[in-house]
């Protein structure tokens, strides 16, 4: 790697940062009162260290800044809206401009590249409803680039393995979840998979075990290739694997990536705290956000990559750093389900929540519901009506498929 | 004229109604009738016994979501068309039955059915004056 593009880089995000959070803090009412020694001004950022000294932005704030909040940009330079499951009683709402939809494009399309997508691929996209934008992202990068694209449509299993095969697509967008159900349902029917043209799945939305991996790789006879990005804002392909499959690449050109040491609990000293990715958008014109938490454990590759891309990389880790748990992609906050059981019960009973797999594989949402005397009601039809209540509300919202269970006190000991 | 039910939650797994039957038996509760709704996740058994305060006590005291409810109890006439009879005056004055049991009094020729009814008021006057048999609380508790 040639250190000279190593300093071009360094030197292309400070000038984008520094223009980023000019826009920021000068058109963002939120940042405007954000407590930075340059207040009332906006900051001056004269290095891309210096960043750290500014506050750090998490996913409650963008929520109470609902609908229009966070927004840079005069809404008549806005052309796109994306509406994502936000942290409680409001989604997440975020805007494009006409150059941030271009900008996006390009993200995409350089991941899309690193994963050896060219004009002459079938690209076929199955995602969850709640990761709908995503594949809109994904639809638009993949013509920027030529390829044919299918787009994201909601199908049964056996309908995506029917266009998959009839299609000859050779690359598949999914999350690890759905390519396992899809790996799980060809070796059921017996399909051999050579009869598939299927030779890249790009695996989004969440982590994936090797095993896993293994095989989804085997089943299909494909090569996987993880991306990262975030469902709230702005979108996907914010990190891609290149040819050595080893880590992350962080798309440098549009976010600067930073690993703090956070801390989850009320009291720091007695939390030993974790490592979170910080990323701040350096080309958003319509959205740009400062040192935004992802809730994402994650630290940097030591040395930059084999390929020679002036980009670094990041590993992620296991564990999320916050209270989100992920379904097919689809990331689910703790204050999101308790606003939809307030909601529809009116209290707040004890309940537990976990993420299950149904007999195809397919994840879903448990969520179980501690029936006390508040709750209860002799007439079936009253606890059913409240189940559904909580259920309409929670698939409407986060468009992954849920289970409400209702359960004795006895079963939460 | 209503009479006091108590309903019980159950989850649909194995030993829970012996649970129940369990704690009623060391309280010394004894069960008049009894009637259980299940559904493929849950239950919830719906009581008739002689002490409901005792009851109910017992069985929150082990963790268990119980409440009462009043229902009303009508006496049926041992015969062909006896229960089509109430239910026909029910329906003809738009009152739901929500659900119904059944059971039997040792002596006599008439069988006693529960109702949980829409509208209990208007259903009690509606049965008497209509000469149905409508069994009060004390009646039944002590039987």
């Amino acid at each position: 790697m040639d250190p000279s593009m190593h300093n071009e880089m360094r030197q292309l995000q400070l000038e984008r940062l520094q223009s980023t959070i000019n826009r920021a803090y000068r058109n963002v009412q939120f940042y405007q009162n954000q407590p930075t020694r340059f207040h009332p001004d906006p900051p001056v950022v004269e290095s891309l260290d210096a960043l750290n000294e500014l506050p750090l932005t998490d996913r409650k704030q963008l929520a109470r800044n609902y609908p229009y909040g966070m927004f840079a940009v005069p809404l008549r330079d806005v052309v796109r809206i994306h509406t994502a499951p936000g942290s409680g009683a409001h989604p997440t709402v975020s805007g494009y401009t006409r150059h941030d939809l271009k900008m996006w494009r390009e993200i995409v399309s350089t991941a899309l590249t690193a994963a050896e997508v060219t004009a002459h691929d079938i690209l076929q996209i199955a995602l969850d409803p709640g990761l709908a934008n995503w594949a809109r992202d994904y639809k638009d990068g993949a013509e920027a680039i030529g390829a044919g694209v299918i787009p994201n449509t909601v199908l049964s299993l056996s309908k995506q393995v029917q266009i998959l095969k009839d299609y000859r697509t050779s690359v598949l967008i999914t999350t690890p979840a759905t390519a396992m159900q899809l790996a799980g349902y060809v070796a059921q029917i017996g399909y051999q998979p050579s009869i598939f043209s299927l030779k890249n799945i790009i695996l989004v939305g969440e982590q994936v075990e090797n095993e896993q991996r293994r095989l989804v790789e085997e089943n299909l006879q494909a090569q996987t290739w993880l991306h990262y990005g975030l469902t709230e804002v702005p979108g996907p392909a914010i990190g891609f694997e290149c040819e050595y499959h080893n880590g992350l690449h962080v798309n440098e050109d549009h976010f600067f990536p930073e690993i703090v040491r956070s801390h989850q609990g009320e009291n720091d000293s007695q939390d030993a705290g974790y490592d979170e990715l910080v990323l701040t958008t350096l080309t958003t014109r319509a959205f740009p956000l400062v040192r935004f938490r992802t809730g994402e454990q994650a630290c940097f590759a030591d040395e930059l990559c084999q390929c020679g891309r002036p980009l670094r990389k990041i590993f992620r880790l296991s564990q999320r750093a916050d209270n989100l748990v992920s379904i097919s992609g689809v990331k689910v906050h703790r204050e999101l389900i308790e606003f939809h059981i307030v909601n529809a019960l009116n209290f707040l009973p004890r309940y537990r929540y976990c993420i299950s797999h149904g007999n195809d594989g397919g994840g879903y949402l448990e969520l179980w519901i501690e029936v006390d005397e508040t709750f209860f009601s002799d007439e079936i039809k009253v606890l059913e009506s409240q189940i559904n209540a909580i259920d309409d509300r929670l698939r409407e919202d986060l468009g992954i498929p849920v289970a409400i269970r209702l359960k004795e006190k006895i079963s939460f000991k | 004229m209503y009479i006091e039910q108590i309903s019980v939650f159950l989850e649909n797994k194995s030993g829970r109604l012996a649970e129940v039957t369990g704690i009623l038996a060391e309280s010394n509760v004894n069960i008049r009738a009894l009637a259980l709704a299940d559904t493929s996740e849950f239950g919830v058994l719906r009581l008739i016994v002689d002490d409901n305060q005792r009851a109910i006590s017992a069985l929150k005291a082990q963790g268990f979501a119980a409440g009462k409810t009043n229902v009303v109890a009508v006496e049926v006439d041992d015969r062909p068309g006896g229960l089509h009879a109430i239910l026909s005056l029910l329906h003809q004055n738009r009152i739901n039955v929500e659900y119904m049991y059944a059971f039997v009094r040792q002596t006599g020729q008439r069988a006693i059915m529960i109702f949980r009814l829409s509208q209990p008021e208007k259903a009690v006057e509606i049965l008497k004056e209509n000469q149905i048999a409508v069994i009060d609380g004390a009646e039944i508790h002590a039987m």
